[in-house]
């Protein structure tokens, strides 16, 4: 069974770096990508079948992500937001746009891995 | 020479900084290396499940002993601390757990312990930081102890562990905090709390009576935010506390938890506060009053001087009796037609009934300046006259002459200008031939539309020495007692005194400690009724009292010294002066029918005061029979005698128009200190003496209108 | 008989310009050294805590951003989205659209999908009518409301916004600073981290965004400007905020914030009666009031300074935007110092009138003609011969070295402080511009304030320049 292709959207080096490290733990591949270019070079060479993104990140935002995916890509490709606190309208915002889910931040990686998986599942 | 040291100064500073800026940049790079080197450890530290496969495990202890090694320099350590630290900002659940045990595995909180020995104020707050962050919660006893201490930062570091690092934490601090707290504090700790897991809070009232200001006002706010509505009484009588700030929490939980009871000691304090707080007031009124403050909320939306405070009282009103409230500003009326015919035909009218800000004058140079500074009493302050003359020079002199070198370019401005002209000068005409009439003996300027009587006061000297000090004891605490630089006394003896500033003025509206006619808001001629027939009271007029006995405030669990402040007060009961009640000051200035309505509420919460107040109140022919029914039912319920007696006198027509026509925008008045009966008795129309020459305006139309 | 009066004169006047000079070293020295036990002492006092968390608090106050807008159509869209996207959530970005000539506010109604709504405007309150209240009709762009005006200067602009918030704290900033996503917070911690006074006023620093990179709103790298001019102001930004302001901070004396990144608690600018609109150093005027004020009424109180970078603009690259700017800075100068005379070594006014006052008054205002009329007379007395050679070039090496030293010193603070140009290059060129900044910057600046001198003096009116229909100059 193929490994399921998760793709990582995260500024912050080492919060991705040990989310990284868990979701390879659980058996994903998983891609980092520090920023919206990034981002955009992965999902061109390659669709993730899952994307897991922050809401801020330099040059592009996770709604802006969103955007992109849905309308321009035209993509269904599931979408875990992670947000900070505070930044519920934000979040809200990202649904509109067509995210699936979100976490807050702090992470708990256990937690996010059971949201992932269960997208997934009804996938 | 002195040239030539400079220059070398300069040569250095330059060495300096590229040193300096290597350093730092080195360093970055050397944290961000390590960072990337560690981080698969930590990853792997942190995910660890005990029952992996040997492989893992032999990773895992192979890790181990390698970090060992690594955590043998103290720079390693340091930039693990560090990593750990922000990964905690990152994480949560059971991988932060997790990261708490390592650090402690890690021996790295040791690192903190030595920290928290040093002499340097700066180490010790990081080694606190770390330990709070890091949630070592062995280290709460050694922390617990700089919770007073005289340096700031450690002070605060450490309160901010205290409550952190366990349960009880919270309680302990407000039991103990000497010092003040600052907003930025409370704010902190309060996030604290709030990141806490099924937190079960202590009842916060135990520290409504504090003696520490800025632990009352925390607690307010704590009980505002954990919804205890258990101390209804205490937010009551703090609604009475000098501090603008505590008044403003109380209202604020009354707000929250819409206390019924609420609603007189509110109206009564509405006078007194700033702008903020009104409006809070009557939001509150908004969500727990009903149609019989519609009174109060009309005179509000007429007669306040400020247009936010009329704007609201307007929309409250719509809110308790839905179109009670209509706009009625800008009206056409017949004379301003051709205005708006011009108007209408250069440009479309923006909003379709909102025309450009016209009527308040341009014309009047002088009231702008005081009114654009004396919108509210602030802070609780008393106004100074001498102050508030200098005061009002700046500000003509700075401000009203540019303000006039607007130049609006409408010709409607000026039309309606005119319009607004030609009534003033009507209005003038009015007040000074009936000035001629009468004699006034003062020297109060039929023109005085400044809120405030120019004139010397000669009454105030006390008040005057007190309101400065007043002024920041109300608000900051007294000199040097809170601040954080000062602290001789010993860490279990308050630094200052409450009960020192309570006993004169805990009150809001309280003149001075000394005999001043006119005390409180009102003007003497429209005293109470009742009263000494010069019509002026001879103690200092209490505004509000409470409603309650003093005996029934909660004790708090442990005070570092003295008692609670409230058990200071004087006991009102015992006075054996008139016995004030805010109903008093209410049906002064209501009309009839407001009054009836007040009746009601009044039989409704009203004590052995009020009782005796309604007595006076039977001189009123009209309300007389409702007064009388008042009595007895009140006096049923309160199983009192019938029929205090009090002097009869008859409301002169003057004290009727007066009644009728006073406004409820009751700011601080001075008078000339003279207990001259004749100049107070003198028929001069109360409304000039209130100044202001809206209240005038209002008063004109009021008494055109009223029956 | 005539050259012994001549050498008393001449005496005199070089005791005159030794004095001077000497107190202005002293000055100097002080405020390095204060502004350094500042710097330190912050420095320590903020690595402990982490106030991220403190945005989404229910204590966390209000605050109102009003940013004046005219004939910003442009850069407003961009301007407004970075504006929106601040790390905090109980505030209001209130864009005051000061009657443009040009379609800035059908492009804000286009792009943030605005709409009118009813909202009342306190008639009393003196500025020029307006046109209509707007807000969106989507629910992430709620935080913005956009005021349309008729034209009547950035003052009057920022005066109508400062009465429609109705929040606790109002910021006035120019539309195009991009300010960095923590900087609100920063501001709330600074009025609010007193106990015994009241914070009234906060100022932070400028930092110079010319070259910087930025994107999409937000600040990418930090670059040193490429234009020379840029490169000399960023050295004399660096001066005065670094270590000109933060001495003055430590004493609490600060008597200016800078009006492209001011904030102020909004009950007391409202009783002061807002910003003066018929000056032209509005900035620094208010300041002078709402000081006077609490200085009259004897309230504990103070203005706070945020050393941290947190608003970045672009300062002007072309010469004659330049010398306008300084033109009118040093014409605000005069109309405040002259307004507000009655404070000048006045005790009543504590600091502010023995140290602040005379401080501005000496150097910041008399110094420049100072200078001027220096160099003239120096010329003069070269033409008459009189001139004391050795005398001259000693004081003009010490007054020159000093100078570099002190730049130097102040680039060696922003270096331990926040090492934000971190290329040896860019320190090296900015090493030079210490160098030959009194050759050549200096003297334009001189130029600059001795025009606007003249010009106030003999009352030539030029407002805020040829801008003033076309749009804000920098603040």
């Amino acid at each position: 069974m193929a490994e399921t292709y998760l793709l990582l959207a995260e500024d912050d080096i080492m919060l991705a770096s040990l989310l990284k490290f868990r979701l390879e733990k659980a058996g994903y591949r998983v891609d980092h990508a520090a920023d919206g270019r990034q981002v955009k070079e992965y999902v061109g060479q390659q669709m993730p079948d899952i994307i897991v993104s922050d809401i801020m990140m330099p040059y592009f935002s996770g709604i802006e992500l969103v955007d992109y995916l849905r309308n321009e890509l035209g993509s269904k490709v599931p979408v875990v937001i992670i947000s900070t606190a505070g930044n519920e309208s934000n979040v809200l915002n990202a649904f509109e746009m067509g995210a699936d889910d979100f976490i807050s931040k702090p992470v708990s990686p256990s937690e996010l891995l059971i949201r992932i998986s269960k997208l997934l599942r009804t996938r | 020479m002195l040239a030539g040291f400079f220059a070398l100064l300069g040569g250095v500073y330059l060495l300096l900084t590229f040193w300096m800026r290597n350093r730092i940049s080195a360093k970055r790079e050397a944290i961000r290396l390590k960072k990337r080197d560690l981080a698969p450890m930590i990853s792997n530290f942190l995910f660890y499940q005990h029952d992996s496969e040997n492989e893992d495990r032999d990773t895992y202890i192979a890790m181990k002993i390698e970090i060992r090694e690594l955590l043998k320099v103290p720079m390693n350590r340091e930039v693990l601390s560090e990593v750990l630290m922000d990964l905690r900002m990152d994480v949560s659940g059971d991988a932060r757990d997790r990261l708490f045990q390592l650090f402690q595995d890690l021996d790295l909180h040791l690192d903190s312990f030595r920290k928290l020995e040093s002499y340097r104020w700066e180490r010790i707050s990081k080694g606190i930081l770390e330990l709070t962050d890091m949630q070592v919660e062995k280290a709460y006893p050694f922390i617990r102890k700089f919770i007073n201490d005289r340096r700031s930062v450690i002070r605060k570091q450490a309160q901010l562990a205290t409550v952190m690092l366990r349960e009880e934490g919270i309680a302990y601090f407000l039991d103990t905090a000497h010092y003040s707290i600052s907003e930025w504090q409370q704010l902190k700790l309060l996030e604290i709390l709030m990141q806490r897991e099924d937190y079960n809070p202590p009842r916060f009232r135990v520290w409504l009576t504090s003696e520490n200001r800025d632990v009352v006002l925390f607690s307010l706010r704590l009980i505002r935010h954990y919804r205890q509505n258990d101390a209804e009484m205490a937010l009551l009588k703090l609604l009475g506390h000098q501090n603008q700030r505590i008044k403003g929490a109380a209202l604020e939980c009354i707000r929250e938890f819409r206390f019924r009871s609420a609603l007189a000691p509110i109206i009564a304090l509405f006078p007194g506060v700033n702008e903020e707080l009104k409006l809070l007031i009557l939001d509150t009124i908004g969500l727990i009053g009903s149609e019989s403050e519609l009174g109060f909320l009309e005179d509000q939306a007429s007669r306040s001087r400020n247009f936010i405070i009329r704007s609201k009282a307007r929309s409250v009103m719509n809110l308790l009796k839905p179109d009670s409230a209509l706009p009625d500003a800008f009206m056409e009326t017949a004379a301003q037609e051709d205005i708006n015919q011009e108007f209408t035909e250069k440009e479309p009218a923006p909003y379709p009934d909102l025309e450009l800000p016209v009527e308040e004058p341009v014309a009047d140079d002088q009231s702008k300046a005081p009114e654009a500074l004396f919108w509210e009493p602030d802070f609780g302050e008393e106004v100074e006259e001498s102050k508030v003359e200098k005061a009002l020079d700046a500000e003509a002199e700075t401000t009203v002459e540019d303000r006039n070198q607007y130049d609006f370019d409408t010709d409607e401005w000026e039309e309606d200008e005119a319009v607004f002209e030609v009534c003033f000068l009507e209005e003038l005409d009015d007040i000074l031939s009936e000035l001629e009439t009468e004699g006034e003996p003062h020297e109060i300027l039929p023109l005085d539309f400044l809120p405030i009587i120019t004139e010397a006061v000669t009454g105030p000297e006390p008040a005057e020495e007190n309101s400065e000090a007043h002024q920041a004891v109300a608000e900051y605490g007294a000199p040097g007692a809170y601040r954080e630089k000062t602290a001789k006394a010993s860490e279990t003896t308050p630094i200052v005194d409450l009960r020192a500033d309570l006993k004169e003025d805990f009150l809001p509206l309280i003149v001075s400690g000394a005999p001043v006619s006119g005390a409180g808001p009102g003007t003497p001629s429209t005293g109470p009724p009742g009263e000494n027939p010069g019509g002026l009271p001879d103690q200092p007029v209490y505004f509000w009292e409470p409603a309650f006995e003093l005996d029934e405030m909660p004790q708090p669990a442990v005070l570092p010294a003295g008692e609670p402040y409230f058990k200071q007060i004087p006991d009102f009961r015992d006075t054996s002066q008139q016995r004030f009640s805010i109903f008093r000051e209410l049906f002064r200035d209501l009309d009839t029918d407001s009054k009836l309505i007040l009746l009601e509420q009044l039989v409704e919460v009203g004590e052995e005061k009020e009782w005796e107040f309604l007595h006076e109140l039977l001189e009123d022919p009209r309300i007389a029979l409702k007064v009388s029914q008042a009595i007895e039912s009140l006096g049923r319920k309160l199983g009192l005698d019938h029929a205090a007696p009090q002097p009869q006198r008859e409301i002169t027509k003057e004290e009727e128009t007066t009644l009728d026509v006073i406004g409820f925008e009751l700011d601080f008045i001075r008078h000339p200190n003279s207990t001259d009966s004749q100049v107070v008795n003198q028929a001069a129309p109360p409304a000039r003496q209130m100044g202001s020459r809206w209240l005038r305006w209002a008063a004109k139309h009021k008494r055109h209108s009223h029956g | 008989m005539g050259n012994g009066l001549l050498d008393i004169l001449l005496e005199y006047i070089n005791i005159v310009f030794l004095t001077f000079t000497a107190v202005l070293f002293t000055g100097f020295a002080i405020m390095a050294y204060l502004s350094s036990r500042n710097s330190i002492h912050y420095r320590n006092k903020s690595q402990v805590g982490d106030i991220s968390r403190i945005m989404a608090s229910p204590l966390a106050p209000g605050i109102t951003i009003i940013a004046p807008a005219f004939n910003e159509g442009l850069t407003i869209v961009e301007n407004i989205r970075s504006l929106l996207s601040l790390r905090y959530v109980n505030y209001e970005v209130m864009v005051v659209n000061d009657g443009s000539r040009d379609d800035t506010l059908l492009k804000m109604i286009d792009s943030y999908d605005l709409e009118r709504i009813d909202r009342e405007m306190d008639p009393n309150w003196p500025c020029k009518p307006i046109r209509g209240i707007y807000k969106s009709r989507q629910r992430s762009f709620s935080k913005l409301t956009v005021i349309d005006k008729e034209n009547g200067g950035k003052s009057d602009a920022l005066n109508t916004g400062i009465r429609l918030s109705e929040n606790k704290y109002v910021g006035c900033i120019d539309v195009d600073c991009l300010l960095l996503p923590d900087a609100l917070l920063h501001v709330v911690r600074a009025f609010y981290q007193r106990s015994s006074k009241r914070v009234i006023a906060v100022g932070g620093v400028i930092r110079v965004a010319n070259s910087c990179k930025i994107d999409g709103g937000t600040l990418e790298e930090i670059r040193l400007p490429k234009n020379w001019l840029a490169r000399f102001q960023l050295l004399e930004y660096t001066r005065s905020f670094l270590l000109g302001r933060m001495a003055w901070g430590r004493i609490d004396s600060l008597l200016i914030i800078s009006g492209a990144f001011g904030f102020f608690d909004r009950e007391i600018a409202l009783r002061v009666g807002g910003y003066d609109t018929g000056t032209v150093g509005e900035d620094m005027e208010i300041v002078f009031r709402m000081r006077r004020y609490m200085h009259e009424r004897g309230i504990p109180y103070t203005v706070e300074y945020i050393p941290d970078p947190l608003c970045w603009t672009e300062v002007p690259e072309n010469l004659k935007v330049l010398v306008n700017q300084r033109d009118r800075w040093s014409r605000g100068n005069l109309e405040t110092l002259y307004r507000h005379r009655d404070m000048f070594f006045n005790p009543r006014f504590g600091r502010l009138g023995l140290l602040s006052y005379p401080y501005w008054f000496f150097y910041e205002w008399l110094a420049p003609l100072l200078e001027f009329m220096g160099f003239f007379s120096i010329l003069l007395f070269l033409y008459l011969g009189i001139l004391d050679w050795d005398f001259f070039v000693a004081i003009t090496a010490l007054v020159y070295c000093f100078a570099i030293m002190f730049s130097v010193y102040a680039l060696f603070w922003d270096v331990w402080s926040y090492n934000q140009y971190t290329r040896t290059r860019d320190i090296l060129i900015l090493l030079f511009c210490a160098i030959i900044e009194p050759f050549t910057f200096h003297p334009l600046v001189v130029w600059s304030a001795v025009r606007g001198n003249y010009k106030k003096l003999f009352n030539i009116n030029t407002g805020w320049g040829s801008q003033v229909r076309k749009g804000f100059a920098k603040a």
